[in-house]
């Protein structure tokens, strides 16, 4: 199994400030001062996550490039609102969220329908909950199976498939091991609201890859 | 167990307590670990899925500081509102050499009136001359022979003789006093 990002570089569930969140708080001050090094220093350490934030909330490589260099130049723009006593990437990855929202609005790509993101629907037994049923499908090497293209493309199309907020918490759940507190401050939503998404994105997205990769199974053997 | 809650315990959201419990259901419930299992599976697909995205897009995040170099406003620094205290730093970053020239200058000035205010102190710790008192004064034709009473501490008195002269230009005479001093 994969393990999420490094705790020393992404943020784990505590409040306690660590280090390297002292350290990005001290760049974004002296960003603040007129400091480029320093927010260059924000830029490349954040880019890739911030891509892949900005990857599952517009699900296209071109669209997430730009919504990355619209919300840094937005985050420059904005240094002077960064609350000292915040989380640098949480701050961050809010203003991605919100330029990738901004994106998809924009270009009108959403393509389905937001569910109902209430837990009282959370029945189980419900269609989505046989998609919980999917073990092995990548026979225990995931890493390796993805390195094939037709099976990128299936998860592509499957993750496609997933509303933008239902990608993003995937990935910052998933992905970056955000906790559901940082989530819902990144989301600017309760940890109900989070919960709620999470377990339908996990259940659909569950389904979809079952009715893509499930089939290449039964097709291969 | 719900599903809900199993996913809480993997996205180690429970308490010790509750992840306990539910490690004990999971351990006699084989459905329930086939959904662990199931839901750790996409879990890994999703992080091999975004690592490859990201080094797929690495090329063009590697070079995109420089065009966000040059979209970047100039400093920002009017609209940002520092602390206090950074004000107070860059205020002294700013004049910093003022202020090593003003210490400067005040250290100086400082050595300069501890050494005068010492001579002063040190003038005024000195004994003067000695002074003796007048007893009598006696002036004739020019010249005048003063008596004075012994200083403190000696015996003996004395006499001054005081030449007095006028210089007149059709005088022959220089106007030099003759020579003359203490008898």
């Amino acid at each position: 199994m994969n393990t999420p990002r490094e705790k020393s570089s992404v943020p784990g569930a505590s409040d306690d400030a660590k280090p390297e969140d002292i350290a990005d708080r001290e760049l974004v001050e002296r960003s603040k001062r007129g400091d480029a090094d320093a927010f260059r220093t924000i830029f490349e350490r954040y880019r890739r996550r911030a891509y892949a934030l900005a990857l599952g909330i517009v699900h296209d490589r071109d669209a997430a490039l730009d919504v990355v260099q619209e919300a840094f130049l937005r985050a420059h723009k904005n240094l002077g609102d960064f609350e000292g006593n915040a989380s640098v990437y949480t701050w961050l990855y809010r203003i991605v969220m919100n330029a990738g929202i901004d994106h998809v609005r924009k270009e009108k790509r959403r393509r389905t329908v937001d569910y109902d993101d209430t837990v009282a629907h959370m029945e189980e037994g419900s269609p989505a909950d046989v998609a919980a049923l999917v073990p092995e499908l990548m026979r225990g090497n995931p890493g390796k199976e993805i390195a094939r293209r037709e099976i990128r493309e299936k998860i592509d199309a499957a993750l496609g498939e997933l509303t933008p907020n239902h990608r993003a918490v995937l990935v910052m759940r998933e992905v970056d091991g955000l906790s559901y507190e940082e989530m819902a401050k990144v989301m600017k939503c309760s940890k109900g609201t989070i919960m709620s998404r999470l377990f339908h994105a996990r259940k659909n997205m569950q389904k979809l890859l079952l009715e893509s990769l499930g089939a290449r199974e039964n097709g291969d053997s | 167990m719900t599903d809900e809650k199993l996913m809480r315990y993997l996205d180690g959201e429970l308490t010790p307590a509750e992840s306990r419990e539910v490690e004990r259901e999971l351990a006699a419930a084989p459905e329930m670990q086939t959904k662990r299992d199931a839901l750790l599976e996409m879990r890994d697909i999703l992080r091999a899925r975004y690592e490859i995205a990201e080094s797929e897009a690495e090329p063009q995040l590697s070079t995109m500081w420089e065009r966000l170099r040059s979209a970047l406003p100039a400093p920002s620094v009017a609209t940002v509102k520092p602390s206090v205290w950074l004000r107070l730093r860059d205020w002294f970053e700013a004049y910093r050499s003022h202020f090593v020239t003003g210490v400067t200058a005040a250290a100086a000035g400082a050595i300069l009136a501890t050494v005068v205010t010492s001579r002063i102190a040190g003038t005024v710790a000195v004994d003067g001359p000695d002074t003796s008192e007048v007893e009598s004064l006696e002036v004739l034709n020019g010249s005048g022979m003063v008596f004075h009473e012994p200083p403190s501490g000696k015996d003996e008195g004395g006499a001054t003789v005081i030449w007095v002269s006028v210089n007149d230009p059709d005088d022959d005479d220089d106007g030099s006093p003759e020579p003359g001093g203490p008898i």
